[in-house]
This record gives C-alpha cells, structure tokens and sequence, in this order.
C-alpha cells in the first residue's frame, strides 16, 4: 500500500480501492469460512478447475456404481435365498417320495403328495418374488410376473387345457385304445406275437428285445418298424421256465416283463406267469392270455407314470415363444402324430416371462465398473427350476383311489420317477449351480464396492483438496488481513492527525 | 530610486501577496474536490519607468500533460478490462459453483448416472423417471444458460446504446466549455474551465479510447485512437445507434444491413457523411469496445459452446452408425452403404488412407436439400485431415455420387446403385486405400429396431435434431431450444422397448446401454466453432468430455478477463496516482506557502510603513 501525502486534509491513501478491495478479501475469506469452499465459480479454482470438473464426473460414477451394486446386492440376496429354499423343497420331496410309503387313503392322495402341493404353491410363490416391482425371476421381462397361479396350472380353465388335463391326454395316447400301451397281441397254434401297432409311433411302448430260458420256447425280436416279438411254443416248457420282453418307455424308462411258466393246477398272478397246459396249442393260449393281462397292467401303471412325466416335462417346457407340446386330438387314444405346440389360447402357459436365447444370468446386468458388467439374472423356466415344478406338480396332480387294483403299482411307478427325476441327475442343470453363479456375481459385486470406496475415499480427499478450505489457512489469512487493516486504519488516522493547520 | 519606488514595488507586492493567498484559499477549500488541479501563481518582475513591481501575478494550474495522457489511455483500459471482466464473472455463475448440485457438469453428470441406474433395472418405473427428469433439468439447464448469455448480449446492446448517447452528450458539453476557454485565454480564469473540460474528457475516455491535443489557441482536439476525429472545437462526428430489442442467438452483427440483426453504430460527420463505426473497428477499447467485442464474440462464442453441447447430445443419442459393406470391384476395394434414410444435416464419411502406410484422413459429406444451403457456414467447416463438403440431395443419388466424385478427387472412383452409395479406391495404382464408410442417419421415430431414439428435440418443432442446414444453421442456438421429446415424456417405456413387434421386454438393457456408451464412450467429431483453447481444428472426444472441457473453458477464460482486469487496474491506479502527486493539493504545502506569503505580506507592509517613516521625517525638516 502506498501512502502519498496529496490529498484531502495531509495524508490518505493513494487509492482508497486498496482499503475496499481488503474489505472485499475479507468478505471473501469469512464466506470461504462459513462454505468451507475455496470458490463459488470454477474460474475461482485456477488451474485445479480441470481436476475439479474430472473428480466431480468420476464421484459421480462411482456414486452410481455403488448405488447400483448395492440395489442388485438385494435383489441377489433374495434370489440366492429363493433358490436356496427350492433346493430345500426338492431335497424333502426326494425324500419323502418312496415307493414304500404308499397308504391307502380316503382321497386317493398320500400325505407326500399333499406336502407336495404345498411345496409347488411355495416355489411359485419364491419364483414370483419381486423387489421394488422387479420379478426376480423374469428375466428381461422384469415387469411381468414369471409364472401363473397354482390352480390355473393345474385345472386351467375354460378355454386353456391345464397340466391335469394334458397328462390325462398323453395317458390316453400312450395307454391306447386297447390299453395295452398301443401294442397288438395275436397268434395262433403255438405262436404268440406282440407288435407295436404301427411304425414310428410316438406313444405307448417300444419293443426292445426278447428272450427266453428255454429252447421249448423261442422268442423272436424284430426290430422292425414297427417292431415286433413272435413267441413259438415249440414243446412244452418246464414249470419255471421263463420269458423275457423288454420295453422301453415314453420317459425313457425301461421295463422288462416277466413270464414264468407254472405247472398246471397252479396259481399265480396272472400277469406274471402262465399255466402249461395239455399240449403246445394249449400252453401257447394260456401263454397268450398272460401277455395280455402283463402288457395291460404294465400300462395302467409304470406307463401311466411313464405319460405323466413326459406331459408334465411337456407342459413346464412351454413358455410364451415356445407353447408346450400337447397330443393332437381327440380322440387322443388313437393318436399317431407327434405331440405338436398347443397355442396360448387352448392352453396353460405357466410362465409368461421373458424366453430369449442365452444364458438366463445374461438378462440382466448389473454395471459395476467402466467395463464390467455382473450378469445377475435368472428365470422361473431354467432347467432346475422345472424339473423340480414338474415332479412336485404329478405328484400333486395324480390320485389313488383305492377301488382301483393297481393303485399301489402306479405308486410306485410314479414315485420311483419323482425319486429319479428331483435328484437333479448328473447332466441337467442343478439348483446348486444357480446358487453358484449368483454367488459368484455377489463376489465381484463386493470386490468392485471395495474397489470403488477406497478409490471414492481418495478421490474425495482429492477434491476436497482441490475445492475445499482448510480452515486454519483461511483463519490465518483473516487474522493477517485483519492486523494489516487495522495497521492501515491506525496509521491513515494518525497521519490524518498530522497538519500543520493544528499548529498554526 | 526613490522611496516612491520602494512604495510602488512594496505595494504590488502586496497585490501579489493577495492573490497568493486568495489561491491558497481556493487550493485548500477545493483540497478534496474530484479533478480539482491544484494552482500556484508565477510572478513576473516587470519594470515600467522606473518602477521595478511584481505584477500580473498568473494563476496556473500545475498537471503533467503527459502523465495526463497515459492517464486517459489507462482508464479507457481498464473501462474495456472492468467490463469484460464483469460479465464474465456473471457469465461463469450462470455454470453454477463447482460441484453443486445446479452445476452443468454436475447436472451432465446426473443424468449420465441415471442412465446408468436404468442399465441396472430398466423395467423400474423410478429409473425411468428418473432418468427424464435428469434430461430435463439438464435441457432446462442449457436453455436457462443460453438464455443467460442472451441477456448479457441484451444488456450489452442497451449498454452500447446507453454509452453511445452519453458520449453524443459530453462532446456537446465540450463545445461549451471548449469555446469559453478559447475566448478567454487571455484572462486569467480559465483554470476552472480546464478542469471541467479535463473531467470532460476523462469521462469521454472511459467509453473512447482518445487521444487529445491542444491547439496554441487553447481549443482542444480530440480523436479515437483508431484515428477517427472526433472533436475539433466542435463535434465533428455524431454517433448514432439502433439498438434491437430482441436479442437471440440468431442476432448477429453484420457489415450487411440486410443480415444484421444487432444494432451498429453509424458515425455521422459534419456534412452529413456516415460510415459504420463497428465495421470501421473505430471502437478498439473503452466501454464501448468491451460491449461490441462482448456482444459480438465472446457471448457469440459463449452461446456456441452451449449449442454444441446442445446438438452433441441429441446426435449422440439419435444418430445410427451405419458401417458400409465391403465390395470389390476388379482390382479396386472400397465400401457399399445405404444412403436412404439420411435426413438434411446428416453426415456420411469416408476414411481413407493415402497409402503407403499413410494416416488415415477423412471426408464428411453433410446432406443439404438445396444448392441454396452451399457453401456450408464457416463455422461447420473441418481441418486438414477431416474435409467437410455440403452436398446437394436435391438432383437424385446419381448427381450426389457426382458431386462426392468431384469432391474426392481421382484416386477415388463414386458411383451409385439407387440409393446405395460405392466409393472404391484405385486398385492397382495403389494410391489411396478406403477403410471406412459410414451412414449416420438421425432416427426420427422412438421405436425401430433399434437402441437410438430421438432423446432431445428441437423445440421450434419438436422434430429430431438433425444438424440441417436449411435456412440457417439448425445448430445456431440450439442450445435455447432443446428439450426432452415430449413423445417420451408421454410413454416413457420407449427408454426400453425399441421395437413393438416383437416387442422388446420391458427389463430389457440393450438401449439403456447404447444411450449410455453414446455418452460416456464414444469417440464424437466437435465442429471448430467451439474453438477450444484458440484452436479451429476439428477435435474428438466423448459428450462427457465436451461439457467438462466447456465448463473449464469458459472458467478459463473468466479467470483470464479477472487477472487482465486486475493488472489494468493496478497500472490504472499508478497512472492515478502519479498524476494525484502533481495536482492534488497538499494542505501542508498551502499552509507553508500561506506563511511565507504572510510574512511576504507584513515584510511589505513593513517597506510601506518604513517608507511612511521616512517620508514623516523628511515632513518634519
């Protein structure tokens, strides 16, 4: 500051704006105190403005970063902890389905089998979770809910055919007219013959082979199409002498029926044995009446079983792109061509979520750095997630009457399967694995937040660096300020004293 | 000598003495009046017969007049400085502080997170709010910025109209005093009508740079620095101004009557002749200037910036990308594209290299629909290594094959199937290789199959940006008109579902993450208006980049009009204060003078009395 004696009175301050503009540093000062910002504008920050508009963008980031993984982390909480109970539910039924536990009851249904309606209406309910109006289970289509109500799955209604109705399709197209699981029996003499009633047929049973303990009896395997098995009763067999057809069934599943040749006066299941009787001709009616029953009891039961899992396997396949395969028809029993798509408007699609191709885990993504996106998705029709419906939904779904003879047989047909079927066998997609994969999504979630905060932490430490006053440099400044202004004042107002005029 | 001469000398210097003292009374009672120079009387000895008298005491007004001309040039200075730097303090709080909330780039960068927030759950009805409502705070930002710098051109122009007529008023004031001084220049009073005339002029410097000169007479001669006079004992120029009332970013100064759409100033001469003082640069500093200069290019800059922002953002989230297809022909390669679909505005490039293993250079033809729209403004232009040519659409595919082969050059063989454009290289010859064609239509319909979508519109009409050049620039103040699609705002599912058929799910994140890679990481041409850092090359970089570089830029900028100002005014004030040390009154100095002149006073009196003594004794003989 310059003091040039010129001026009103003896001395002031060459430019009065020296006095203003300290005001003015002042003023500033006490403002950067109360913000605890160094400027208002960016071109108060000098050079740092670059670093500040950088630090500010990235924070920003970050921000959206974290707040994203911290949304999906409990949406992947929830969907961890939703496939955690499925694997629970399926891990019960497998035990509860022996094949032993059949008991007579007055509705047909053991208690295993009310358990497991309770535990269908339970998966549904986890594979409609939603978070914040998000079905965890839908894949893209998160707005929609996955799958449709227990009782429409299972009766439909009055225009869409439900599960019921679709297993009881393909057992009338399996089981067929005859009801010997669409096979022909027949001969004449000393022949018995059983053939599949035409080439390529899709239902009922498949010839395999056949075989026989003794050379009184042979058993011929014409592998076809259509296959066909003829049985010459050469000369009369011993009592325990046997024969051997294989089957292949709609699931997969193979059974081997057994007929055991009983001395005459004899008895025996009809179905498992014949009578010799007086001559080859004679053994050979008997032989033929046995295959009948056998070929009759075998489709009522492990067949019928056989048709559930495959309509049941059928109709949890289907998806809005994709409706499940249904027996064309009626009449069903007579049915040749292959199951065909249903429509969405003659039937029950239970899952009304998003069915693209790719991975279930793709559909939705969780951006948790530049260039790392975490796929967090998951859909109710994943492999693990339908086998599981489709066993707990045939054994909600069938009955036992007791006034029917095979009741038990078809118990146990069916709960073998279930049994089978809900172990996740090697090869199909495991409940496990979905709890894998959204674990290892929780993984690099929890590592990109580590990341991001430590880097949040610095960049705020940065910024504030950069945009922030250190409050005891600005009080420093306001006391120097402070000493040099009163200094100014002191001195202006001493040499003002000085005149010569008080002297005169 | 006799005592009569004693007694006349004795006598006039008590004259003298008087007026000493009626002057120090002055210099001390107008001790703090602004402008007041301060006096001091010269004595003459004079000898007329035989008396010897100190007579015709001059009262003279004591300044340095070359000090007083660096004066008048510094405060024109800092007049230009002061301005400038006022309105870019404004200007740059119109950006909002670092890091708050209200801030352009924090408002960027907020609506960038929630398209990032969407990408994580895009079926969320919040998200998706959330998401236009971010686009809209940041449009209304832009709108609010750009309507902040048109108001300072608004100001501006008022200000040059205010400043003008205050200088047609003081160089008619200066004729008064002008001529009072000229007339009396004998008589000792004109030292009061100097300084008014000083205080005259000084003001007349804060909005003129001027030189003065001051004839024998006394009259006084004034001109710009740029030369043009202004004042020759009477004004030989009036200014005369048409300010505009409405103020928009398409208002533009030009030469021409017909285009300009500010006011300019005419300068009117004695007989009548004008010329157009803006056009004439006659206004380089002062107050004046600052306004012109700010009004004419620094907020014209301003707005640009905000405009390119503007049009960055609509054409990064609406234009698709379509790479052409390679073909052979013979010997010769090159790229097959589509151009249906490219709309008045948009753009196709070629990349290409001049082999051998050259860098690759590019040619951006821009669609127009006239021949009218051609040559394309200055300010679309590119640089040497990104050629930008408007091209006619109007004559059909095959004319805009020609113009493209005419604008390429031999090297490069155009032709065209229907709409499908081929621009293959010279084969053999080798001299030029094509690696890139690409299409970038503006989609114009929310849904199409495909992630872009027309985000922002332009509020004129609500249509697509699209960068037309059809009866001006559509990227002149866009920035003033931008806006959220309303058709979004309407059905706001459109931020997701890009296709109705089949329709795309509602959690779907393909578009999500299309809009937010446009933004975040897309390499995007800037057009040289923007004129970063001085530079008028084309230069490349992500939207994210442009509003940060802006942002910074235009803090730079008003940081640089602060530190220039400050520097002027601590030169002004020095300039000041060395001309206060020679005028100003020192009362001390008039209280010594006062002495002297006192004791002056009774050592005379002293003579008259002793000679009165003598006088008495010789009466007495």
């Amino acid at each position: 500051m310059t003091i040039t004696a010129t001026g009103t009175g003896a001395y002031r301050l060459a430019d009065r704006s020296q006095f203003v503009s300290m005001r003015g540093q002042l003023d500033d000062l006490q403002r950067q105190l109360a913000t605890q910002k160094k400027s208002e504008t960016y071109a108060g920050l000098g050079m740092d403005r670059g670093v500040s508009l950088d630090l500010n963008n990235k924070l920003s980031m970050l921000d959206g970063y974290l707040t994203g993984i911290q949304r999906a982390d409990v949406n992947l909480k929830l969907m961890t902890k939703a496939v955690e109970n499925f694997t629970k539910l399926a891990g019960e039924t497998r035990a509860d389905a022996r094949p032993d536990s059949y008991v007579e009851t007055s509705t047909g249904r053991t208690s295993p089998q009310v358990l497991a309606e309770e535990k269908f209406k339970q998966t549904l309910d986890l594979l409609n979770s939603q978070v914040n109006g998000r079905y965890l289970f839908s894949g893209r289509t998160s707005d929609v809910e996955p799958t449709v109500s227990y009782s429409l799955i299972m009766d439909g209604d009055a225009t869409h055919a439900g599960l019921k109705q679709l297993i009881s399709e393909r057992k009338q197209a399996d089981i067929g007219a005859g009801g010997m699981g669409r096979l022909v029996t027949g001969g004449a003499g000393t022949n018995a013959t059983i053939a599949e009633e035409a080439a390529g047929l899709p239902y009922g049973f498949k010839l395999t082979g056949a075989t026989s303990s003794t050379a009184a009896m042979t058993a011929a395997y014409n592998a076809g199409p259509p296959a066909d098995i003829a049985v010459n009763v050469a000369a009369q067999p011993q009592a325990g002498d046997m024969l051997k057809f294989a089957l292949t069934l709609p699931d997969g599943s193979t059974e081997e029926i057994t007929l055991t040749a009983r001395a005459a006066g004899t008895t025996g299941d009809p179905a498992e044995g014949f009578l010799i009787g007086v001559d080859a001709n004679a053994t050979a009616a008997n032989l033929r009446t046995a295959i009948g029953a056998a070929l009759s009891r075998e489709a009522k039961t492990s067949l019928s079983a056989s048709s559930a899992q495959v309509a049941a396997k059928d109709f949890f396949a289907g998806s809005p792109g994709n409706p499940p395969l249904r027996v064309p028809g009626p009449p069903f029993d007579t049915a040749t061509a292959a199951p065909a798509p249903g429509t969405s408007a003659n039937t029950v699609i239970w899952y009304q979520g998003d069915d693209a191709a790719g991975s279930a885990r793709a559909t939705a993504s969780v951006q948790v750095d530049q260039g790392q996106q975490v796929a967090a998705g998951a859909r109710a029709n994943e492999e693990a997630f339908r086998t599981g419906l489709a066993q707990f939904a045939i054994m909600a779904a069938e009955t036992f009457p007791t006034t029917d003879p095979n009741s038990k047989l078809r118990y146990e047909a069916m709960t073998e399967r279930v049994r089978n079927n809900i172990g996740f066998a090697p090869g199909t997609q495991n409940p496990s694995e979905i709890i894998v994969e959204l674990g290892s999504a929780q993984t690099a979630m929890a590592q990109a937040k580590e990341r991001h905060t430590a880097t949040k932490d610095y960049l705020s430490t940065t910024l504030a660096g950069v945009e922030d006053i250190t409050k005891e440099e600005v009080a420093m400044q306001i006391l120097a300020l402070q000493t040099t202004l009163q200094a100014s004042y002191q001195t202006t107002s001493m040499l003002s004293q000085l005149r010569l005029t008080n002297y005169l | 000598m006799g005592l009569n001469t004693a007694l006349g000398t004795s006598i006039s210097g008590l004259r003298n003495a008087q007026v000493g003292i009626g002057v120090v009374s002055q210099n001390v009672a107008n001790a703090g009046t602004p402008g007041y120079v301060r006096r001091t009387i010269s004595n003459v000895d004079s000898i007329s017969g035989s008396t010897v008298g100190v007579s015709n005491p001059n009262v003279q007004r004591l300044l340095d007049r070359i000090v007083q001309h660096q004066l008048l040039q510094e405060s024109s200075g800092a007049a230009y400085t002061s301005t400038r730097a006022q309105v870019f303090a404004n200007l740059d709080k119109l950006y909002g502080a670092p890091g708050s909330a209200t801030a352009l780039d924090s408002m960027y960068s907020k609506f960038t997170s929630s398209l990032q927030a969407l990408q994580n759950d895009p079926s969320s009805y919040t998200n998706r709010t959330a998401v236009l409502d971010a686009a809209s705070l940041l449009a209304n930002r832009l709108r609010g910025l750009s309507d902040g710098v048109q108001q300072q051109r608004a100001q501006a122009e008022a200000g040059i109209g205010a400043a003008v007529t205050r200088t047609n008023e003081l160089l008619e004031q200066l004729t008064d005093v002008n001529a009072r001084i000229v007339n009396a220049q004998q008589s000792s009073g004109t030292a009061d009508l100097r300084d008014q005339r000083d205080r005259i002029i000084s003001e007349l410097s804060q909005y003129v740079e001027i030189r003065t000169d001051e004839r024998p007479n006394g009259s006084v001669s004034i001109a710009t620095a740029s030369g043009t006079q202004l004042f020759d004992g009477r004004p030989t120029v009036k200014f005369e101004f048409d300010a505009r009332a409405n103020i928009g970013p398409q208002s533009q100064w030009s030469a021409d009557p017909a285009q300009r759409s500010v006011g300019t100033i005419v300068a009117r001469d004695l007989s009548g002749n004008s010329f157009d003082a803006i056009a004439n640069n006659t206004f380089r500093s002062g107050e004046i200037g600052a306004l012109i200069e700010l009004r004419d290019k620094t907020l014209v800059q301003a707005q640009k910036q905000l405009d390119e922002i503007a049009a960055q953002l609509s054409s990064a989230l609406s234009d698709r990308e379509i790479a052409g297809t390679a073909v052979t022909a013979g010997a010769a390669t090159g790229f097959d594209v589509d151009l249906n679909g490219l709309q008045a505005g948009n753009s196709v490039t070629l990349d290409y290299k001049v082999t051998p293993g050259g860098q690759t250079q590019r040619f951006t033809f821009v669609r127009v629909d006239s021949a009218a729209s051609l040559p394309l403004p200055a300010s679309a232009q590119g640089d040497a290594n990104n050629r930008v040519i408007g091209i006619d659409f109007s004559g059909g595919p095959a004319s805009v094959a020609a113009q493209m082969q005419a604008a390429v050059g031999p090297g490069f063989t155009v032709s065209n199937t229907g709409s499908v454009l081929r621009i293959v290289d010279d084969g053999a010859a080798g001299t030029r290789d094509v690696v890139g064609l690409t299409a970038r239509p503006t989609q114009t319909s929310l849904t199409g199959g495909t992630g872009e979508l027309p985000f922002f519109v332009d509020g004129r009409s609500n249509a697509a940006y699209t960068g037309s050049y059809e009866g001006g620039a559509q990227s002149v103040g866009f920035a003033s008109r931008i806006a959220v699609n309303p058709d979004l705002i309407a059905d706001r599912s459109r931020l997701v579902i890009y296709n109705t058929s089949p329709a795309t799910p509602q959690g779907d994140t393909t578009r999500p993450n299309f809009l937010y890679d446009r933004l975040t990481s897309s390499q995007r041409s800037f057009t040289n208006s923007t004129g970063f850092d001085g530079s008028t090359a084309t230069s490349t970089g992500t939207v994210s980049s442009l509003v940060q570089r802006v942002v910074a830029g235009q803090g730079q900028a008003s940081e640089q009009a602060k530190r220039l100002d400050e520097g002027q005014q601590v030169a002004f004030a020095s300039v000041q204060s060395r001309f206060l040390e020679d005028t100003k009154v020192n009362v001390d100095e008039e209280m010594s003078t006062l002495i002297e002149l006192q004791s002056a006073y009774a050592a005379n009196a002293r003579v008259i009395s002793t000679v009165k003594e003598l006088l008495d004794v010789l009466m007495r003989l």
